[in-house]
């Protein structure tokens, strides 16, 4: 979620500091897991915020121009490819996806994480993806 | 990956649902979550200890309320109104200190060191009222001083003398 493993570093620190200064006001009608992850999202969107260096949410397919002939990607080349479509998604979308994508967590649990209606996830869902895989098609990754 | 969520990425992007998912978990150095902890457990510390200590305010923080013009200029008002009365208000009595003298020991006393006193504290403490040092000097010999002195004497002494 936040591009670079030392700022994972950073939020998952402050997400500990915050998890253990309010322990006392988690309330046991939703899951610890649950809790937990939200803690870490708001605390990556609050990272984000802060360092305001989203990237253009617009991919540039010159990037990978040189393997415009649709050959040769090996699965590591194709790996960076998708790291880099994944990047390039607004924060929100780009949360949600890796919530579902990694993750793998039902929409149903993404909602009390996100504090978000499931019928939205699921539009933001499938809108990053979209977009991902317009991004693979523009490079011809097959 | 769970077959759910699988099926529903075939559906929306065949291309991305064929590719092998990345892994995530970034790589760390052994003894990261041995300094992780500490880092984190100092920092919670450092937070508590700065929540509960108690705001002491220094007296200039008093001095600037921008909040309240009004009450800051009642407040100075009052203050020059106090500081003035304190001022102004005859406290206390300047000490007699002829009190107890005889006044022919006190005029004696006068004439012996004249030199000593300006005309003017003469004149406040009523002394030339009653009676002239000037009664025993000739008239002539006061003419010449006049006419010698008289740039240098102000109109409260000239009115003395004459």
């Amino acid at each position: 979620m936040t591009r670079s493993e030392d700022d994972t570093r950073d939020v998952l620190q402050e997400t500990l500091v915050k998890v253990l200064l309010n322990a006392d006001r988690f309330k046991e009608n939703s899951s610890l897991y649950t809790w937990l992850y939200r803690i870490a999202v708001n605390e990556s969107i609050t990272f984000l915020k802060k360092r305001n260096r989203q990237m253009t949410s617009e991919l540039d397919p010159a990037q990978h121009e040189q393997q415009d002939a649709g050959v040769g990607w090996t699965d590591r080349e194709v790996q960076a490819v998708l790291k880099t479509a994944i990047e390039a998604l607004p924060d929100k979308q780009r949360i949600v996806f890796n919530l579902r994508y990694f993750e793998e967590l039902g929409y149903q649990q993404m909602s009390e994480i996100l504090d978000t209606s499931v019928g939205s996830l699921k539009a933001s869902y499938h809108h990053a993806v979209k977009k991902i895989e317009n991004h693979l098609q523009t490079v011809h990754i097959s | 990956m769970k077959e759910e969520i699988r099926k529903e990425l075939e559906e929306i992007a065949p291309k991305l649902a064929r590719i092998q998912r990345p892994s995530e978990t970034p790589e760390v150095e052994n003894t990261y979550f041995h300094h992780l902890r500490i880092d984190v457990l100092n920092e919670v510390k450092a937070r508590e200890a700065a929540r509960i200590r108690p705001v002491r305010r220094g007296w200039w923080t008093y001095l600037s309320l921008p909040k309240k013009p009004a009450l800051v200029m009642m407040a100075a008002s009052l203050a020059l109104l106090v500081v003035a009365v304190f001022w102004l208000w005859p406290t206390h009595e300047e000490p007699d200190v002829f009190a107890g003298i005889e006044t022919d020991e006190l005029y004696a006393y006068i004439e012996e060191n004249i030199d000593e006193f300006e005309l003017s504290e003469l004149v406040e403490a009523g002394i030339l009222s009653q009676r002239s040092l000037f009664d025993d000097v000739e008239t002539e010999n006061l003419e010449n001083y006049l006419q010698e002195e008289i740039e240098t004497l102000d109109d409260e002494e000239l009115n003395l003398i004459l």
